[in-house]
């Protein structure tokens, strides 16, 4: 059943419906930064160029954003203008600007990810002939047909998940006595898995070389990814690559998520050593000290409101459990949709903490202080502990976690560091306004 | 010539332009468009989206209701809004996506003005122009809508028109030219828009003389030149310039004429080479003409303002990156934003000047208030140890 119209911007977890709590509809954007973008996650391949084909209002977020990481030279341009729409030119100038620009570089680029925009695609605009005429002009080079089309985000693919794929399309096929059984990549993260997790040790402790482009400090190590036969994704963005390299070079795909239930990270974990070959280790001490580390910080905490958002974790409601069952006093998530394996925490939360509320960050409302609060329903303050940059810009509190996308935690050891991180944003605050507004977390910034 | 570019940015769309022209004024604006543009344009052309509230917000265009023509739901969206904010208007604008479409911004604001009862623009921005035509676009467009029937109440009344922060930055310089003319018998009436309010829009007739401190203004200028009568000055008040666009606006005030003081500079071969919006670079020209006593030539890549510009300065329509650096290579020193250093030769002397429509939040910090002061407070003019040139 879609969700009323009138259900924009807050609703309580026994009135929620999944995976859309909210209707679609006017959308605000909040001054938060940190999560990335398609250009820091293009940004990881070494020696690749970013070349966008777009209209200036499309160009202008993607250049920027290269600019504030002090990028520009890995990133070029070509405008689109009214006649090139109206005269059917859109593919004769690409081919044009383009060549223009890579004429010009010395040395060539090891790959060019070239990006089209909604508009080329609603033109019918043909991308893979246009990359493949520069490909014939440029062969040392590999042309990859990247995508940025935020019109698509809700049919296909997402611009994310689609630039996490084009990132490995630059790695060719290899003889099958060249693959290295013992190589694994971790793929399609955008920063690394935490070292002392109990997913790293398991590689280790099996022998296996683990690769992972957030690492790559040449073009050389990146190639070297192809020659490995096990890829593992932790965050549900990275499948779409994986299933891209599973049907065109073979690799074998495993799927670890991040997740924040024992039993869920323990049969992650189990799926691994079954397919390393090697027992699972025992994980109880690892459990016992995540739980005793969620304990301490409940104890210095107290009952304390906490607020998390989307941004934090793909898992957020799966946090909002972990925390509940530990006795923290979640009463607000800050989300405007669910991804499928949130669902049985949806139902759990729903069973055990009916009251809890979900708030739309997209929602107009929220672009208003006086709105914010929801007549006192959502806390508002420094008294708010928030667990995400839009918790705290949502619940303006100075009290909050800084960290995107998982942060590379992972397991029981990722929540033990949680715990922890909990514990120090409660006892010291940030520079809200400053820290939320950077941009991409943890890449270079020159404000 | 190509738009095309390896190491500098794009100027922010005509989108951006509309946003920040209407930011201040009690409306409601809303971007027809998927998402990007909102992040693009609170991030980095919005200066004031953190610490100021404003309703600006985009529609979350889908591929189906694109292919399919699906309106209502803007149209529903849109209403539904405005009667929770009760805006004082809505301006709608678009994206390229909708351009493509074909979107009919006159009949989607027609249908709203009936269902919300208020006043709706509906402004056809296609996301590839630049700022300068949606700002422009947003204010006459409004005047039209707002300006009431009033006429000069006494001959030193001016307006200032085009102030956006995509130009002039954050940094109290509206407010100083503000006290710079009251200090000199001059009554500011309205200003347009930074620091304005709807309220001041509507007596824009009420002044003897417009001052343009952004090309974004001139379109605001013609159309009160056409129902007021009322001349236009071009030119921002900075540097020891500021009496000389001072004089302007009283001739301007006394004759009924327009005029363009911040054209007076050399133009031509000039050794100084200022890149920028027309009026600013052209002003800033003017300027430091009078404080260095070396000739000053203009570039401005942004298509308008050629009102502002001297015989010589070149105005193009297109970000050409291979034309800047051509123009760049033959200049004995070079005024711009930093974003165009790679362009600029090694060992050509560079005085860096944040440009929010060009730089973002990049360089905020080199943008500023020079007004009615001397440059050489803020710069240092023998442009000392500052070389442009890729690191």
């Amino acid at each position: 059943m879609m969700p009323d119209r009138k259900d924009r911007r807050l609703v309580s977890l026994s009135e929620a419906s999944f995976p859309e709590p909210f209707a679609c509809g006017l959308e605000f954007n909040a001054p938060v930064r940190g999560p990335w973008n398609i250009v820091h996650t293009g940004m990881l391949l070494p020696g690749g160029h970013l070349l966008y084909i777009c209209p200036r209002g499309c160009l202008r977020g993607v250049i920027m954003t290269a600019a504030e990481m002090g990028a520009m030279e890995r990133m070029s341009w070509v405008g689109v203008s009214e006649d090139e729409i109206a005269q059917g030119l859109l593919e004769e100038a690409a081919e044009k600007g383009v060549s223009a620009i890579v004429d010009g570089m010395q040395p060539k680029p090891r790959v060019l990810l070239l990006y089209w925009s909604c508009l080329h695609k609603f033109t019918s605009f043909d991308s893979a002939h246009v990359c493949a005429v520069l490909q014939g002009k440029y062969p040392e080079t590999r042309i990859v047909n990247c995508h940025m089309m935020p019109v698509m985000r809700k049919s296909g693919p997402s611009d994310d998940q689609r630039t996490r794929a084009n990132l490995y399309e630059a790695l060719g096929p290899v003889a099958e006595q060249e693959r290295e059984p013992l190589a694994v990549n971790i793929i399609a993260n955008d920063r690394p898995t935490d070292a002392n997790s109990e997913l790293m040790r398991l590689l280790r402790s099996a022998g296996r070389i683990v690769r992972d482009l957030t690492l790559c400090r040449s073009f050389e190590e990146y190639e070297a990814m192809a020659r490995s036969t096990l890829n593992v994704t932790t965050h549900p963005d990275a499948l779409y690559a994986a299933q891209c390299l599973e049907g065109r070079l073979g690799q074998r795909h495993l799927h670890v998520p991040l997740c924040y239930g024992p039993g869920e990270i323990r049969a992650g974990l189990a799926r691994l050593a079954e397919a390393l070959g090697v027992p699972l280790p025992d994980l109880d001490a690892e459990e016992d000290s995540a739980t005793a580390a969620l304990v301490a910080a409940r104890a210095e905490i107290g009952d304390v409101p906490v607020a998390i958002d989307y941004t934090v974790t793909p898992r957020p409601l799966g946090l909002a459990r972990l925390l509940t069952e530990a006795g923290f006093g979640v009463l607000v998530v800050y989300a405007d949709a669910f991804i499928e394996e949130e669902r049985a925490d949806f139902a759990w939360l729903r069973a055990h903490a009916p009251s809890m509320r979900i708030a739309a960050t997209l929602a107009p409302q929220q672009r208003l202080h006086r709105l914010r609060g929801n007549g006192g329903l959502v806390p508002l303050g420094d008294a708010v502990l928030a667990i995400g940059q839009k918790a705290a810009y949502m619940a303006e509190t100075d009290h909050f976690v800084n960290m995107v996308a998982g942060g590379g935690l992972h397991g029981f050891s990722g929540i033990r560091v949680l715990a922890g991180r909990l514990r120090e944003a409660w006892h010291n605050r940030k520079d809200r306004r400053r820290e939320i507004q950077l941009k991409g977390l943890g890449c270079a910034t020159c404000l | 010539m190509r738009n095309t570019a390896c190491s500098i940015p794009t100027y922010a769309s005509d989108t951006s332009g509309v946003c920040s022209a209407l930011y201040e004024l009690g409306g409601m604006t809303v971007v027809h468009d998927s998402s990007g543009c909102n992040s693009t344009y609170s991030t980095f052309d919005e200066p004031r989206w953190y610490d100021r509230e404003s309703l600006i917000f985009i529609t979350g265009l889908t591929e189906a209701e694109a292919i399919f023509g699906r309106e209502d739901r803007l149209l529903d969206d849109v209403a539904a809004a405005a009667a929770e904010f009760s805006p004082a208007f809505i301006a709608l604008c678009g994206s390229p996506m909708p351009f493509i479409l074909g979107t009919d911004y006159a009949a989607l604001a027609g249908e709203l003005e009936e269902r919300c009862g208020l006043p709706v623009l509906g402004l056809p921005t296609t996301g590839i122009r630049t700022y300068l035509s949606g700002a422009d676009l947003a204010w006459t467009a409004l005047l039209q809508r707002f300006c009431d029937d009033v006429r000069p109440a006494s001959a030193v009344t001016i307006n200032i028109l085009g102030a956006t922060p995509l130009d002039l930055g954050l940094n109290g310089s509206v407010d100083s030219m503000k006290a710079f003319f009251e200090g000199r018998g001059i009554t500011v009436n309205a200003c347009l828009a930074m620091g304005g309010s709807l309220a001041e829009l509507r007596r824009l007739g009420a002044a003897a003389a417009n001052l343009v401190v952004a090309s974004s203004g001139i379109g605001p200028a013609l159309y009160l030149k056409r129902r007021f009568g009322t001349p236009f000055v071009a030119g921002q008040p900075i540097g020891l310039f500021a009496e000389d666009v001072l004089a302007a606006l009283v001739r301007a005030a006394e004759s009924g004429t327009d005029m363009s003081p911040c054209s007076a500079h050399h133009g031509g071969e000039g050794d100084i080479l200022v890149a920028g919006e027309a009026v600013a670079a052209a002003s800033l020209a003017c300027a430091l003409e009078r404080e260095t006593g070396r000739a000053c030539r203009v570039f401005c890549p942004l298509g308008r303002g050629g009102e502002a510009l001297a015989a010589g300065d070149v105005l193009l329509d297109a970000e050409d990156e291979e034309r800047a650096a051509e123009l760049f290579a033959g200049a004995g020193a070079i005024v711009a934003d930093p974003l165009y250093r790679p362009v600029c030769p090694k060992g050509t002397p560079f005085l860096p000047l944040g440009h929010v429509a060009f730089s973002g939040r990049c360089h905020l910090g080199t943008i500023p208030d020079m007004t009615a002061r001397p440059l050489a407070e803020a710069f240092d003019l023998s442009f000392g140890k500052s070389h442009g040139g890729k690191a």
